[in-house]
């Protein structure tokens, strides 16, 4: 199990306070601007590098912007390694140019997501065509999840939005990606932005269900298992899972 | 041979050809020639039967093929890449030897993880990306093109990582033995400093440490003891 991130003293953390990206999502290439900067509040020497990173799965690009005495925003930057926009996240990292500490991360905001300029917003799941060969679909649980169909498919996206197709395959996904979150791989309560935080907030969107157990323990007090379940559980009632899927189980049945 | 790329129909019969234990040579050029499988790339490109003796040479000889060209996406269409495997398909599956999982021939665009495993892609994204000067990435690229080994498995998988000049120079100082470009022994494997160990240190110096911006001699000096067996 993936073990808690861990906060190393002295490294400040950056967050949504300190910077906020625009994603152009319709533009061709891709691209990005960053209309809110500010290190004011952490008192970081001004010779100190910042760069930004745009990064989704293991695909990567760095762009440099300055100084933090001295920070280039250019307007857009293209984001040429992307061909879509869903799942794109950014880091920006402040480095030390001082000789005892040259090279250390002073800064770092993580997992940044932008917020998109050219309408629509991005999904709790964002959904991608992939090259699966026989695979129909797969979960991509390697960062944020992201749900992959197969590109051969010539119409993937009305795929993930099919109503048997949800029927069969959000349940499954919803219980893998709360697995990987409950119990030992937990946000902290204050990163709202972490996409784990998301799917935990959407789990209590369902009747009944509180905050999940963070730790594995049974007895009285529920279990992550349990906790998943009744989630799962009260995810179909919602979707009327089952009923679609007879519907057109039945209906064949007639044929 | 003018660089054509695959069509669908020509990258199930390649899978199909691939999958077959009485592989033959017409077989091959069948496919190739065959008007249903393949279509023109729409760039004039002329491919020619090099022989490639290490992926740096494939990396190479394919930058400057496919990097000046005026069809934009050429070097990014899985229909190309296709192609061009099964085009040098008896150097990159020697007589004897078994061709590997499919992201080795048919590549993952969308996955960087499965894109760096292309033996032709792989290499060539490399070169590119250290075309000022390519030797820095030689870790990577010595071996011959059917074997990429174990340290372009290591370190090429994550694209923050093959992409880093000090990561790939560093890699370069410590595992390919200068006189010879040839790896040096130990390099892969699980032992101490290792490809391996490598990748691991570095994920826990990335927590710490701006790896893109550190000069490569102090990211050698950051390294723990278990690599001076290996620094130059």
């Amino acid at each position: 199990m993936p073990a808690r991130r861990i906060h190393f003293t002295g490294r400040r953390r950056l967050t949504t306070q300190d910077v906020r990206i625009s994603l152009y999502n319709e533009a061709v290439p891709l691209a990005f601007e960053i209309p809110h900067f500010s290190l004011k509040r952490h008192d970081l020497p001004g010779d100190a590098l910042v760069r930004v990173e745009a990064y989704r799965q293991s695909t990567y690009m760095p762009f440099d912007l300055g100084t933090v005495a001295n920070v280039r925003l250019p307007g857009h930057l293209a984001l040429t390694e992307f061909n879509t926009p869903d799942a794109i996240r950014f880091r920006v990292k402040v480095t030390s140019v001082a000789e005892a500490t040259d090279g250390q991360l002073l800064a770092v905001g993580d997992r940044i997501r932008p917020a998109w300029v050219d309408g629509g917003q991005e999904s709790l799941l964002p959904v991608r065509p992939a090259s699966l060969d026989q695979e129909v679909f797969r979960l991509d649980l390697e960062d944020e999840p992201v749900l992959l169909i197969n590109d051969k498919i010539d119409r993937w996206r009305d795929v993930s939005r099919d109503e048997h197709f949800v029927a069969l395959v959000y349940p499954m996904v919803l219980r893998a990606i709360l697995t990987h979150i409950v119990p030992d791989n937990m946000p902290d309560a204050e990163e709202s932005d972490d996409w784990r935080f998301m799917w935990l907030r959407f789990a209590k969107t369902h009747p009944g269900i509180s905050d999940p157990p963070d730790d594995d323990k049974g007895g009285d007090d529920l279990s992550a298992g349990d906790w998943i379940d009744a989630v799962v559980a009260e995810f179909c009632k919602r979707h009327h899972t089952y009923d679609t899927f007879a519907r057109r189980w039945d209906s064949e049945d007639d044929l | 041979m003018k660089l054509r790329r695959f069509t669908e129909v020509g990258i199930t019969r390649f899978d199909d050809f691939r999958a077959s234990s009485a592989r033959t040579e017409n077989q091959l050029r069948a496919i190739l020639e065959d008007v249903a499988c393949s279509v023109s790339t729409g760039a004039d490109i002329d491919v020619e039967r090099v022989h490639f003796p290490t992926r740096f040479s494939v990396g190479e000889y394919l930058h400057g093929l496919l990097d000046d060209v005026a069809a934009p996406g050429v070097n990014t269409d899985v229909g190309t890449w296709t192609w061009l495997s099964a085009f040098y398909f008896e150097q990159l599956c020697p007589q004897g030897s078994s061709p590997g999982d499919r992201p080795r021939w048919v590549p993952a665009v969308d996955n960087y993880r499965q894109y760096y495993r292309h033996l032709l892609a792989g290499p060539y994204l490399i070169y590119r990306a250290h075309n000022d000067n390519p030797h820095r990435a030689m870790a990577l690229l010595a071996n011959p093109p059917h074997q990429p080994g174990d340290i372009a498995e290591q370190l090429a998988s994550r694209q923050e990582l093959v992409t880093n000049p000090s990561v790939m120079e560093v890699a370069t100082r410590l595992y390919i033995n200068s006189a010879t470009n040839s790896p040096k022994r130990g390099a892969a494997g699980r032992g101490a400093g290792s490809a391996r160990r490598l990748a691991a240190i570095l994920n826990q110096l990335d927590l710490t440490w701006d790896l893109y911006g550190l000069d490569p001699d102090k990211l050698l000096d950051l390294l723990p003891e278990e690599f001076d067996q290996f620094k130059p």
